[in-house]
């Protein structure tokens, strides 16, 4: 793929911007990057593509914790700096000023996919039986009725037994 | 489908898994790092229903050696700089794998030929289990699993294939096609992961987003762009036969003399050239060569395999001329 800005070199710097659902994208090579300061600062490792989001998404915040996180030791600034996390005691400490930043990066803000089975608890539980309780719905559209008891019965046992 | 099998070289299922109650790699300590290989595994290898997975410590191989695990994708340059922290539970036949303390605490792999993300996933969470029932996986309702990285985020999953696409790349479209599909939040990335270039006209398309989506509807996404570029491919060869077959072959006959007969081989070029022949055995103007595992060659033909196997250490100019042995050998046996 070529460069956006100059159309000469390969682009290997790729900026995704998803702004009220507004997806925008840029695709740069690392000479017209590097001129683009407002879009990246000087290196381009993917922390420090995910830092320079952090520090756009937060410009201007008007709330900084004064303490870091009590597990590990890690403060927001340090955590914008690497982009990374130092344990996951972190989430919760930065947790209201993450979640938009997560948002921002992923697209989305909440977790649909496997839920384990000793850390996610009663959780898993509750999320299986919303799952067999919309089976239920779609068998008895289907005029399934026979699976739909089935299901019912499961979905009574796992509610007994939570 | 014969098509996938010369398109879709690899699949590989990426699981990223964090321990609640330790720091992670980038902030723990090197006590915290031993005990966390030691835990992953005991689950491991305690467990009757899984295979016997050899433990490697990073800090026991040589650099060779390292590079030759990173060449065969089982490691990631990350975990071979982790000197005394890291750590690999490898399974015998090499296509389930456990990285310890590399970006996360266990980033589980599970690889397989072809067009196989649904095996390899069933795979990978399997081990999954087996690892949660010993280990205490740090998880968050909203967030899913925790990565040290929020662009892991969620599942934690990267599904990934290895495509080889010479048509494509022959005639100048492949940019075009790549550019159209990192619109739909899928990742491009060069033979040997983020950052690195394309050889031999292989490209690894990923899942860019691991949160919002289960792994199954991950896992098809990326199947159906899958299918979409092999049906480009195709066409594409099938064009090239039909318009340009006088040319191809030229190239392709080329490319087999060169392999046959050359006397010193760089990397790029014998992944190139074998890249042509390749095709050339796919779209019916090689005869022969039927029973050669091509991709394969393409992994033994990287610096740093061919220097395990061979004795001592190799200048570059030995290695080259090794490499041309090497192949030379492999096509003609």
């Amino acid at each position: 793929m070529l460069c956006n800005e100059c159309g000469k070199n390969e682009a290997s710097v790729h900026v995704t911007h998803i702004i009220n659902g507004k997806k925008t994208e840029n695709h740069l090579c690392e000479d017209c990057a590097r001129k683009n300061q407002s879009i990246l600062n000087s290196t381009f490792s993917m922390e420090n593509l995910f830092s320079a989001m952090l520090n756009n998404a937060f410009n201007g915040a008007t709330y900084l914790p004064s303490k870091g996180c009590s597990t590990c030791g890690m403060t927001y600034d340090e955590f914008r700096n690497m982009g990374k996390f130092g344990c996951s005691h972190c989430i919760e400490t930065f947790k209201p000023k993450l979640m938009p930043v997560v948002k921002n990066i992923q697209g989305y803000d909440i977790h649909q996919g496997k839920i384990p089975m000793r850390a996610g608890g009663d959780y898993k539980v509750q999320k299986d039986i919303e799952k067999l309780k919309l089976q239920l719905k779609q068998m008895i559209e289907q005029e399934e009725y026979e699976k739909a008891a089935q299901i019912r019965d499961k979905i009574r046992d796992m509610e007994n037994k939570s | 489908m014969d098509n996938e099998k010369e398109i879709v070289m690899t699949s590989r299922i990426r699981l990223a898994r964090n321990l609640k109650n330790y720091k992670f790699p980038m902030k723990m300590t090197c006590e915290e790092a031993v005990r966390i290989i030691n835990d992953t595994n005991e689950a491991l290898n305690n467990d009757s229903s899984s295979l016997n997975y050899r433990l490697l410590y990073m800090k026991d191989l040589s650099d060779i050696n390292k590079n030759v695990l990173i060449e065969k994708h089982l490691i990631s340059p990350a975990l071979a700089e982790s000197k005394d922290r890291g750590a690999l539970l490898l399974s015998i036949d090499e296509n389930n794998s456990i990285m310890i303390n590399e970006e996360d605490h266990i980033r589980i792999q599970t690889l397989g030929t072809g067009m196989c993300l649904n095996e390899c996933w069933e795979k990978s969470t399997k081990i999954d289990d087996v690892l949660e029932e010993k280990l205490d996986f740090a998880f968050d309702r909203e967030l899913g699993y925790i990565t040290s990285c929020p662009t892991n985020i969620g599942t934690g999953m990267r599904a990934s294939v290895m495509l080889h696409l010479p048509a494509l790349s022959i005639t100048n479209q492949i940019d075009k096609l790549l550019y159209s599909i990192s619109q739909l939040g899928v990742a491009v990335r060069g033979v040997y992961g983020e950052g690195t270039k394309s050889m031999g006209h292989l490209y690894q398309i990923s899942n860019q987003g691991t949160l919002g989506a289960s792994e199954d509807k991950l896992i098809e996404k990326i199947s159906q762009i899958v299918v979409q570029i092999i049906q480009k491919e195709k066409a594409t060869r099938d064009l090239l036969i039909k318009n340009n077959k006088d040319e191809i072959s030229d190239e392709i006959y080329r490319a087999l003399g060169l392999l046959s007969y050359a006397r010193s081989m760089s990397t790029d070029e014998a992944m190139k050239l074998i890249s042509y022949v390749k095709l050339g055995r796919e779209i019916g103007i090689v005869e022969g060569l039927k029973n050669k595992n091509l991709y394969d060659l393409m992994i033994k033909v990287q610096p740093n395999n061919l220097i395990a196997n061979s004795k001592g250490e190799l200048t570059v100019k030995e290695r080259d001329m090794k490499r041309a042995e090497f192949i030379r050998n492999k096509l003609q046996d």
